[in-house]
């Protein structure tokens, strides 16, 4: 079973210091529910293995959609078959938007997503799913790797330093012709 | 009012919404250099932190000034929106502080998120921005501050200054690194230390 990739913006939000006395049993805290707003009732993800090269890309992608400077991309990674348990579908036709064409191949929906199932999923990942980070430093690193193999679309590149970035690339190669 | 800037004592103030680990088997032997960082104990000889750059010292005191700026920095960022690669109006207005006030400045911060009633989300992009600021006249002390924070009783804020230590990207971090990832139950905290340790190690492999 495929698993899913999900990107969290919030700095640090998915868990939380225990105990949380006013929070019931089997019941969990709302802030980690920020990063599952869906748009236009859908939750965008990446459809990913355990392997990580391919999230580290996944993330490297991301970061570069933002308008700011590279930086750190926290995730969750979940299994696709909770998704079935509480009855959200999924769908494989709108690529992503990001730089990285073969990323946007692996972007899926999560659609038609209720309030009653958006709350049965966080219940189900929420408390389970640990959040998993790849670093400022190593989302440069794939940057600089995956731009200078000639796989982005440097026009979806929104990064404030692009211009520097696309230059050292170019130097690199230059550096390095053989790759 | 003055606030002289003396070794911690250990927390007791009830306003605090996070504490450091006061844990005696962590805190005993205190490097003299590290006068007003007091809990941070080198994990061996080999291991030793770099000296301070300048002269000041734990007697030095804190004009009342800088005291109220920082606490009307943190407390104006409550509401403001901590997002991966967008930088806060409070990391911008912190880094120019610390720009300005260097040594004496992080002492503030230091004493402030330590003692003061701090918005965690506020502390953790404080802690991010010790790390990210490019000032090397301060570099050890942001180091041990961070260093100290990764033994908070906070799994948020030690996975925040994990994160600092990160941008930070000084080797000096791993021994303390491997320590925290050792007493660390939080999974996600855990997989957060586990990947700044890597990072640093690589980073002390290649160095």
């Amino acid at each position: 079973m495929p698993k899913l990739f999900r990107a969290l913006l919030k700095k640090n939000k998915w868990f939380w210091d225990e105990p949380l006395p006013w929070l019931e049993v089997g019941d969990i805290p709302a802030d980690p529910l920020e990063h599952l707003i869906p748009q236009d009732h859908k939750i965008s993800v990446y459809e990913v293995s355990d392997d990580r090269e391919q999230i580290e890309r996944v993330a490297a992608a991301i970061a570069a959609k933002r308008h700011g400077e590279v930086d750190a991309v926290e995730f969750i990674v979940f299994d696709q078959s909770i998704l079935a348990e509480v009855g959200i579908e999924i769908d494989r036709n709108t690529p992503g938007d990001t730089c990285d064409p073969e990323v946007n191949g692996w972007h899926r929906d999560m659609i038609e997503v209720s309030a009653d199932k958006l709350v049965a999923f966080a219940k189900r990942v929420v408390p389970n799913i640990p959040s998993d980070l790849v670093l400022k430093k190593r989302i440069r690193e794939v940057l600089i790797e995956s731009g200078g193999l000639g796989l982005y679309d440097w026009s979806k590149i929104n990064l404030r330093g692009r211009d520097k970035l696309h230059q050292e690339i170019r130097q690199s190669a230059e550096h390095n012709p053989t790759g | 009012m003055t606030t002289a800037i003396e070794d911690s004592s250990p927390l007791t103030s009830d306003k605090r919404i996070w504490q450091i680990a006061g844990d005696p088997t962590l805190v005993d032997t205190i490097s003299k250099r590290y006068r007003p960082f007091t809990y941070i104990v080198e994990a061996d000889t080999s291991d030793s932190l770099p000296a301070r750059e300048d002269n000041s010292t734990s007697q030095q005191r804190i004009p009342e000034t800088l005291e109220k700026a920082i606490a009307v920095l943190f407390d104006s960022a409550d509401e403001e929106y901590f997002e991966y690669g967008y930088e806060s109006q409070f990391a911008e207005s912190l880094e120019m502080f610390i720009q300005r006030y260097g040594i004496t400045g992080i002492e503030v911060i230091q004493q402030h998120i330590f003692f003061e009633d701090v918005n965690t989300d506020v502390a953790i992009e404080a802690l991010h921005t010790l790390g990210r600021v490019q000032h090397m006249p301060s570099h050890s002390e942001r180091l041990v501050l961070l260093l100290r924070c990764l033994f908070a009783s906070s799994a948020r804020i030690r996975c925040g200054a994990a994160l600092g230590l990160a941008y930070l990207d000084d080797p000096k971090a791993v021994s303390f690194l491997q320590r925290a990832l050792e007493q660390e139950t939080s999974k996600s905290a855990q997989t957060c230390l586990q990947r700044v340790l890597e990072q640093l190690e690589d980073t002390q492999r290649y160095a």
